[in-house]
C-alpha cells in the first residue's frame, strides 16, 4: 500500500538521519556546542508542536506558552535534583514530573480561560505568563532549591542529541496519531467554526480543554528536557518573549501543519546560530544586526507568505487516506 | 406520545418579546412548516429549539424529556440525535494516539458510513474535495447529509431553499421526500418559498410578531384571511 | 495617609502617560482591527527624540515635543504603509506576526551603535524639580506639565474624532471598511491618519516619560508598550475612553502594589487585575458586550 510504504520510508529517512547525525557528533565535527543548539531545536519542536495543538489545529490563541515549558522545567528540575541519588530513573521520571505538572496546571488553567474569545484569550494568557515568571522570580521563598531571580542550578546534565531526538520522534508520531482521530477532528471543527461544531455535537469546552491541556503537558515535557540541556534554569527562558517565539515558530511555519511546526522549529533554532556565525564572519560590529536580520526575515517571510511557509500543506505520508480503501468496501455498510 | 412537544414558548430579548405563547405538537413522520413574514421569530424558535437560545418561558420535550437549557451539542447528541447517550466515537485518546486494533475498527467503521451517507446524496466521488470547492447544490446536499450524520429523529431545516429557482426547489422537495423516507426522520422547516411548502409539508404553522396566527392543513392556511394580511400587508412576497 | 495621596498623585502621573500610550492603541485596534505590536517601539523613539532634541540640538522642551510627535507619527505612517497594508485583509495573526517583526526591527536598529546604542542612558531633564506642596503632597513641576499636556491632547482629540470630518471618516472606517469606500471614503487615507496620529501621541507619551524618568533604553518601549496595551483593553479596545480609563487605573495599580506590596509583583497584579476583570467583563470596562447573531 502506497501510504505503508510511504511511512516505511519516512521512518527509515529519520533513522538515517539520527545515524548520520551520531556519527557526525562522535567523530568531532559536531562539537557539543552545537550538540546543545541540535538538543534545543528538538525541545522547540516538541514545545512548538504543543502550541500547534492548542492554536493551529484547535484555534485557541496562547500567547502564555513559555509558562508552561518553564513549569515543566522548574518541576523536573527540582524533581531530578532532589532524588538525584536515584540516577537516570530520577531523570526519567523528572520528565513525567513535567509532563504532570504543566499539563494539571494548564488543565486548572484553561477551565475558565478558555472561555474567551480569540484575542482576549491572548491576552489573559500572556497574564498568566507574567504571573508565573513572577512566580519563578521568587521561587526562592518557596524551596532553596528553585534558585529564584538567579535561576536553578544543579539539574543533572544529559546531553546526548538521541534521547532528544528519539523523544522528538516519539511525540510526533503521538500527535500526528491525536491530529488523524476524531479528537483531532473535533479540534479542527472547533477552530473552523465553533457554534458550527456545537451544533453537531461537539462540546466546544470538552474539546478545547483537551488540547490545551496536551498542548501544555507537551510544554511540560519540553522544560523538562530544557532542564537537563542547560545547567542553568532561569525565569528569563519563559518570559513572554519565549511565548512569542513558540509563537512565530507555529505562525511561520503555518498554522495546522505538523511538517511546518518541525521544519520551522529546527529552522528557527538554528537561525539565530547561523546569522551570528555570518555575521561574525564579516567582522565584529556586524554581530548586532543579527536582531535586524531576524526582524526583516521575520516581516519578509509573514508578507510574502502569509499563510505560513507550510500553511495548508501536510507531508503526505502523514495524511491518512481519506474515503474508502478496497479492503473496507465490504465492513461498515 | 408527540415526537416534539413545545408548550408556550416566549423568549424576551430586553425589552422585546420575541416569541410568545408558543405552541407545538409534532408527531414522528410528520413534515411540518413555519412560515411567516421576516422578523416573524420562525428562526428564533429554531434556535431555541436547537439550544442556543434560554427560552424565558415555557417547555421544550423531546421523546418524553425536557431539553430547556441543554446546550447545543446536547441536543445534538440526545435531543435531535440519536436515542442513547452514550459515547459518540467509542475509543478515547489513548487508542488515538496508540492506534489500537479498537481505534483501526472504530476509524473504518466511521469512515464506512460517511461514504455511505455521501453515496447516498451522490457525493461519494467528492469525498476529497473541499466543500467551498462544490457547486452550490452539492453544498446544500453536503449539508443535509451532514445533517443526517448524527442520526436524528427530528430534522431541522432552516430556509433550505433560500436562493434557489423553481426547478431547484422541486428538486429539493423530491430530497426532503426521499431523506424522509431513508432515514425516517420527522422533518421541521422554516420556510418563505410556498411552492416547496404547499408540495412538501402536511401541516403548516404561521408566525407574525412572535405569536402563532394561524395553523394547519396547506389549503386552509393559505386562504385564511389574517395570514394574507401579515404577508400581503406588508409587501411581502406570497 | 498623606503618603497615600502622594502614591495617587504618582499614579496619576504614570497612567496620563500611559492613557496616551494606550490611546494609540485602541484607535488603531478600532479602524484595523489589529494590536499594534511596534507601537510600544514608537514611544521608545520619541522618548529618545525628546532627550536628543533638548540635550543635543539644545532646543526647548516644546520645541523637543513637537519635533518627537512629528518623528513618531511618520514613523508610525511608514510602519503601516510596509509592513501592515499589505496584510490588512489577510488573517489577523500573520498580521500580529508582522508587527511583532516591526517591532523587534525597531528595537534592533536602534540598538545599533550607530543608531541609539543598546545602552541606559541618563540625562538631566529640562523642568526643574520645582515642587509645590498642596495639602502635605508634593506635586512636581513635570506632573503638571504631564498633566496639562496630556488633558490638552485629549481634548484635542475628542475634537478631532467627533468634530471633523476626518474624525467621522474615522469612525466610519472602524465598522466596517467596504460600507466607507461605498460612502467615498478614503480608506487607506484615513488609516494612514489614524496611525499618524496615534503614534504621534505616543512619541508625546514618550517625550514626558522620559523628561519624568529620565532613563531611557532602546528596550523600553517593550514593558511599557504592553501596559498600555493591558490598559486598552482593560477599558475596552476600540473604546478611545476606555483606554484613558484603563491607563489611570493601571497607573495607579502599577505604583501603589509598588509601594504597599512590591515592585517586583507589580506586573504580576496587573495581569491577575485584567484577567479577572476579562472574565467578568469579556469586551472590557466599557466595552459592548455584542451576542453573536446566529
Amino acid at each position: 500500500m502506497n501510504k505503508t510504504k510511504q511511512m516505511v520510508l519516512a521512518l527509515v529517512g529519520v533513522a538515517v538521519l539520527d545515524l548520520v547525525l551520531w556519527i557526525l557528533i562522535r567523530i568531532g565535527i559536531i562539537g557539543p556546542y552545537w550538540q546543545i543548539i541540535l538538543n534545543e531545536s528538538m525541545i522547540y519542536v516538541i514545545g512548538g508542536l504543543g502550541l500547534s495543538i492548542i492554536y493551529g489545529f484547535t484555534g485557541q490563541f496562547s500567547l502564555g506558552h513559555a509558562a508552561f515549558v518553564g513549569i515543566g522545567a522548574y518541576c523536573a528540575g527540582w524533581f531530578a535534583i532532589t532524588f538525584s541519588h536515584y540516577g537516570i530513573w530520577a531523570s526519567l521520571g523528572s520528565l513525567v514530573v513535567g509532563m504532570v505538572s504543566a499539563g494539571l496546571v494548564g488543565y486548572l488553567i484553561g477551565v475558565p480561560i478558555l472561555r474567551l474569545k480569540s484575542d482576549y484569550l491572548g491576552i489573559a494568557t500572556l497574564g498568566f505568563n507574567f504571573i508565573v515568571y513572577d512566580g519563578m522570580q521568587n521561587s526562592d521563598k518557596l524551596s532553596s532549591v528553585l534558585g529564584g531571580a538567579q535561576g536553578m542550578t544543579g539539574v543533572p546534565q544529559f546531553q546526548t542529541f538521541e534521547w532528544y531526538f528519539v523523544t522528538a520522534v516519539i511525540v510526533f508520531i503521538l500527535v500526528r496519531n491525536l491530529v488523524f482521530s476524531s479528537h483531532g477532528r473535533a479540534c479542527t471543527a472547533i477552530r473552523e467554526n465553533e457554534t458550527a461544531a456545537d451544533v453537531v455535537g461537539v462540546s466546544p469546552a470538552r474539546t478545547k480543554i483537551m488540547a490545551f491541556t496536551v498542548g501544555c503537558v507537551l510544554a511540560g515535557l519540553g522544560g523538562a528536557l530544557y532542564a537537563h540541556n542547560y545547567p542553568y534554569v532561569n525565569p528569563d527562558s519563559f518570559s513572554f518573549l519565549e511565548s512569542i517565539n513558540y509563537l512565530i515558530i507555529v505562525v511561520l511555519g503555518g498554522l495546522g501543519s505538523m511538517t511546518g511546526t518541525v521544519i520551522t522549529a529546527v529552522g528557527w533554532a538554528f537561525l539565530l546560530e547561523v546569522l551570528r556565525m555570518f555575521l561574525s564572519l564579516l567582522g565584529p560590529s556586524f554581530i548586532n544586526l543579527r536582531g535586524v536580520l531576524y526582524a526583516l526575515i521575520l516581516v519578509i517571510v509573514i508578507i510574502l507568505r502569509p499563510q505560513g511557509i507550510f500553511g495548508g500543506i501536510e507531508a503526505s505520508f502523514l495524511v491518512p487516506h481519506i474515503g474508502r480503501r478496497k479492503s473496507d468496501a465490504a465492513a461498515g455498510s | 406520545m408527540p415526537l416534539l412537544e413545545v408548550k408556550n414558548l416566549g423568549i424576551n430579548f430586553g425589552g422585546l418579546r420575541a416569541v410568545n405563547k408558543f405552541d407545538l405538537d409534532i408527531q414522528a413522520g410528520e413534515i411540518v412548516a413555519i412560515i411567516g413574514p421576516n422578523g416573524a421569530g420562525k428562526t428564533t424558535v429554531f434556535n431555541m429549539l436547537s439550544g442556543y437560545y434560554l427560552p424565558t418561558d415555557g417547555t421544550i420535550a423531546f421523546k418524553g424529556c425536557t431539553m430547556n437549557g441543554l446546550r447545543p451539542f446536547q441536543v445534538a447528541q440526545r435531543g435531535i440525535a440519536r436515542i442513547a447517550f452514550h459515547p459518540r466515537v467509542g475509543y478515547n485518546m489513548l487508542d488515538s494516539i496508540l492506534r489500537t486494533p479498537r481505534f483501526k475498527a472504530r476509524e473504518a467503521e466511521l469512515t464506512g458510513r460517511s461514504m455511505n451517507l455521501l453515496a447516498v446524496f451522490g457525493l461519494e466521488d467528492k469525498a476529497e474535495i473541499k466543500a467551498s470547492g462544490l457547486p452550490y447544490g452539492a453544498q446544500r446536499r453536503l449539508e443535509i447529509a451532514r445533517a443526517m450524520a448524527v442520526q436524528p429523529d427530528l430534522l431541522l431545516l432552516d430556509e433550505p431553499a433560500a436562493g434557489m429557482n423553481p426547478s431547484e426547489v422541486q428538486q429539493l422537495v423530491e430530497l426532503v421526500r426521499f431523506v424522509k423516507e431513508k432515514f425516517d426522520v420527522t422533518v421541521l422547516l422554516i420556510e418563505h418559498q410556498m411552492g416547496l411548502v404547499m408540495n412538501l409539508c402536511e401541516r403548516l404553522i404561521v408566525m407574525d410578531f412572535g405569536e402563532i396566527i394561524a395553523s394547519g392543513l396547506p389549503q386552509e392556511v393559505r386562504d385564511n384571511p389574517k395570514v394574507l394580511e401579515a404577508y400581503l400587508g406588508r409587501g411581502a412576497v406570497a | 495617609m498623606v503618603t497615600f495621596f502622594q502614591q495617587v498623585v504618582n499614579g496619576l502621573q504614570l497612567g496620563l502617560v500611559y492613557a496616551l500610550i494606550a490611546l494609540g492603541y485602541t484607535m488603531v485596534y478600532g479602524i484595523v482591527k489589529l494590536i499594534n505590536f511596534a507601537h510600544g517601539d514608537v514611544f521608545m523613539v520619541g522618548a529618545f527624540m525628546g532627550y536628543i532634541g533638548y540635550t543635543f540640538i539644545k532646543l526647548p522642551w516644546p520645541v523637543a515635543l513637537v519635533m518627537a510627535l512629528l518623528t513618531c507619527a511618520v514613523i508610525g505612517v511608514i510602519n503601516e504603509r510596509l509592513v501592515y497594508r499589505p496584510l490588512r485583509y489577510a488573517a489577523k495573526i500573520s498580521a500580529l506576526i508582522s508587527a511583532i517583526g516591526a517591532s523587534f526591527f525597531i528595537e534592533y536598529f536602534t540598538s545599533l551603535n550607530f543608531v541609539f546604542t543598546p545602552n541606559y542612558i541618563s540625562f538631566t531633564p529640562p523642568i526643574k524639580e520645582i515642587t509645590w506642596i498642596v495639602g502635605g503632597v508634593r506635586i512636581t513641576d513635570i506632573q503638571v506639565v504631564i498633566l496639562v499636556t496630556v488633558a490638552a491632547f485629549l481634548a484635542l482629540l475628542q475634537l478631532l474624532i467627533f468634530r471633523t470630518k476626518l474624525g467621522l471618516a474615522m469612525r466610519t472606517v472602524s465598522f466596517d471598511h467596504d460600507a466607507a469606500r461605498l460612502m467615498g471614503v478614503d480608506v487607506d487615507k484615513t488609516i494612514s491618519f489614524t496611525f499618524f496620529v496615534g503614534s504621534g501621541l505616543a512619541g508625546i507619551g514618550g517625550v514626558l516619560f522620559g523628561f519624568a524618568y529620565p532613563q531611557i533604553w532602546t528596550f523600553m518601549g517593550v514593558m511599557t508598550g504592553l501596559k498600555a496595551f493591558i490598559a486598552a483593553v482593560l477599558g475596552g479596545i476600540g473604546i478611545l475612553p476606555g483606554a484613558v480609563l484603563g491607563a489611570l487605573i493601571m497607573g495607579q495599580v502599577e505604583i501603589l502594589t509598588s509601594a504597599y506590596i512590591s515592585s517586583q509583583a507589580r506586573d504580576a497584579i496587573a495581569f491577575a487585575i485584567l484577567i479577572i476583570v476579562l472574565l467578568i467583563r469579556p469586551s472590557g470596562i466599557l466595552g459592548r458586550n455584542e451576542p453573536e447573531k446566529i
